[in-house]
């Protein structure tokens, strides 16, 4: 049995990344692949552009005509993962009955630092092991900073293995405020200053929490590591996705120092929305408008004039992505120019799909 | 005046999808506001500090810090926040630096949910709250804007204190989501505003977050502000004979032809499915923005631009 290319869509806030991920997986299904895209954003917007009502976490066929392969796409319900990952791993149902009836978790686990991140690297692996797809194709969560994504199910780990939470693990503090006695002297004054920046109601509350994540410690613990496994397979890639705005490159800039430290594999970068061209000298722009009087053109001035508002959009590209890929040692990269139209239909996400696969070498994997 | 409203208010949040211009939008409204002589704070969270380059800046970091006439600006991070936070609730110095000596707190921070949203909201109440001097009732600004995260968590942020209030019966923390709440649901004082730009994808998505802030939130949602629109260009016949140098001219007068009939589509779209908002357009710039006066100098849209 082959395993499973997974191909993990990278890159800052609204850069484009669930559009593209979802051409790739509709690439590769044009390709004679069974492929699945997962996103992590409610993503109402790509269902519509996939000639789909919703979204949701279960996979769904896409209708492609004529294509050789399979797309599926799903969305990943991080609350849904959440609990799900709670009865996967309870040792018993006493401890899967106390996390999921917690006040906290049940209100505002989703709102914990990192949780979407380990939600999708845990379906990630769900949908891994089912092997079912040849290629995975995962949009994540916008981020500033990669190393907290890649390392989301580590820091699940220690966050409940951590010294801090040690002290709110002790079952004593069931027994009240009185419990702080129990405490050797320097856990006692943490905990009464927890208490006074939080009150003891949410302490009690958030140790509860906590003492039954333990439960199922060993198996985040097992998970993190096969997490770490896949995401080093030769077999997964990266793609960053980016624009030529210096915040984009920036984010992008660190996010590669990030996988080159971890040992991650890195796939084509692509830039998205580029403006694409020659910058054309005012003297060229000249002999343009004589050409263009000749062949009876009207308003010519007007018409050069649009062109020359593009210049530095042109030049500004053409300097910041080739600075970009000499500094980064970029080995293969797509520059994707801005379309005369944005893209959120299944027509216009195939002639995408066409444009990438003129413009990258496709390892089908077959 | 510019903004007559808007800028009675004494809180001004801006949010909207990835990458729309939420920061160029929050420099532009302070900019605005130092011009009708207000005393403006510019509040970033925990960013890479995308606004201190703009004023010729290496960082801003979490300091109040003057950045030009009337402006002040701040990056708000969260330890620092709550460092600030146990100073207000314990009064015995050493308890304070044995707890703050220990390494818990960045630990405590991540694994308490919504905590560092909570932290930022409550720095800024206690920002609003600010005097210019001691027996002064005069507020030490007279407006502050708020650089929210894009949607998904920018609406998480402001649902913190809601949930929170429900899900913690007493104790500080809810004394904090109280006073939170206050501020932030007083549609006098706070006001809510969405960046977009008039391409489907977006519209959809600032239409989905104002379903939602109206649905979880009790905030006021104020103008709605449209991004990067494209010039107006007149009609002209294209000849069937074209030079490589002619061509890509070409290219770029359909471009911003079929662009800017695109953003009409969408600026019209979302005009009525929101018939009772406001709507302020920014042209879009062909110039890499690399400092403030660039910001300053934009103009919003007239409505027949």
């Amino acid at each position: 049995m082959k395993t499973p290319q997974v191909k993990i869509i990278c890159g800052s806030g609204g850069v484009g990344k669930t559009t593209l991920s979802a051409t790739l997986a509709l690439l590769s299904a044009q390709k004679g692949q069974k492929s699945i895209v997962l996103t992590i954003d409610p993503a109402k917007r790509l269902a519509t552009s996939l000639g789909l009502s919703e979204l949701d976490s279960d996979p769904q066929k896409i209708s492609l005509k004529g294509a050789k392969g399979e797309m599926w796409a799903m969305m990943l319900d991080t609350k849904r993962m959440f609990d799900r990952i709670i009865e996967k791993y309870s040792p018993n149902q006493d401890a899967r009955d106390n996390i999921l009836n917690n006040t906290l978790y049940q209100h505002m686990s989703k709102m914990m630092a990192g949780t979407q991140e380990y939600m999708a690297m845990e379906k990630l692996l769900e949908i891994y092991e089912l092997d079912e797809y040849d290629t995975i194709i995962i949009d994540t969560p916008p981020m500033q900073n990669a190393r907290d994504f890649l390392a989301a199910p580590k820091k699940m780990v220690d966050m409940i293995n951590n010294s801090m939470m040690h002290l709110l693990l002790k079952p004593t503090l069931k027994l009240g405020k009185s419990s702080f006695k129990l405490f050797e002297a320097g856990s006692k004054t943490i905990l009464k200053v927890f208490d006074r920046i939080t009150g003891f109601a949410f302490l009690q509350d958030l140790s509860e929490m906590f003492i039954a994540f333990k439960e199922l410690l060993q198996g985040f613990q097992e998970r993190a590591k096969q997490v770490q496994e896949l995401l080093n397979d030769p077999q997964t890639e990266f793609w960053m996705v980016c624009t030529s705005q210096s915040t984009s490159l920036n984010d992008a800039q660190k996010f590669l120092v990030d996988l080159e430290e971890q040992d991650f594999q890195l796939g084509p970068v692509l830039f998205n929305r580029v403006y694409e061209g020659q910058v054309l000298s005012d003297s060229q722009l000249k002999t343009a408008e004589a050409h263009l009087k000749k062949n009876g053109v009207q308003k010519t001035k007007e018409l050069i004039n649009t062109y020359k508002l593009y210049r530095p959009c042109l030049e500004h590209d053409q300097e910041s992505l080739s600075e970009f890929c000499q500094n980064n040692q970029i080995q293969s990269h797509v520059r994707i120019p801005l379309f005369l139209s944005d893209i959120h239909s299944l027509k216009q996400l195939k002639e995408l799909a066409l444009f990438l696969d003129d413009h990258l070498e496709f390892e089908s994997g077959l | 005046m510019l903004f007559e409203e808007l800028f009675q208010k004494r809180l001004i949040f801006i949010s909207g999808k990835g990458g729309v211009g939420k920061t160029t939008l929050a420099v532009k409204l302070a900019l605005e506001a130092t011009k009708q002589k207000k005393n403006t704070l510019l509040v970033e969270l925990n960013s890479s500090d995308n606004i201190a380059p703009l004023f010729d800046l290496d960082e801003i970091g979490h300091k109040e810090t003057a950045i030009a006439p009337y402006l002040t600006a701040i990056n708000l991070n969260p330890k620092k926040c709550f460092e600030e936070y146990v100073l207000m609730q314990i009064k015995f110095k050493t308890l304070y630096t044995t707890f703050l000596n220990n390494s818990y707190v960045n630990n405590f921070i991540k694994a308490v949910p919504g905590l560092a949203d909570m932290l930022y909201l409550g720095k800024i109440y206690n920002i609003e709250k600010q005097k210019k001097a001691t027996l002064s009732d005069d507020p030490l600004y007279d407006l502050i804007v708020v650089d929210l995260p894009a949607t998904g968590h920018g609406l998480s942020m402001l649902e913190v204190p809601k949930i929170l209030r429900s899900a913690v019966k007493l104790g500080p923390l809810k004394t904090v989501a109280d006073q939170i709440l206050d501020l932030v649901n007083n549609h006098k004082k706070t006001v809510l505003s969405l960046v977009t730009l008039a391409e489907e994808m977006p519209v959809k998505e600032t239409l989905e977050y104002q379903q939602n802030l109206l649905n979880k939130t009790s905030v006021s949602l104020g103008p709605y502000f449209i991004n990067q629109i494209f010039p107006k260009v007149p009609r002209i016949k294209e000849p069937s004979k074209k030079n490589t140098n002619t061509e890509l001219i070409w290219n770029y007068y359909d471009l911003t032809k079929q662009r800017r009939a695109l953003q009409n589509k969408y600026s019209k779209w979302l005009n009525e499915q929101l018939p009772s908002a406001q709507f302020y357009r920014l042209p879009f710039i062909f110039e890499p923005i690399q400092s403030h006066d660039h910001i300053a100098s934009l103009k919003f849209l007239g409505d027949s631009e």
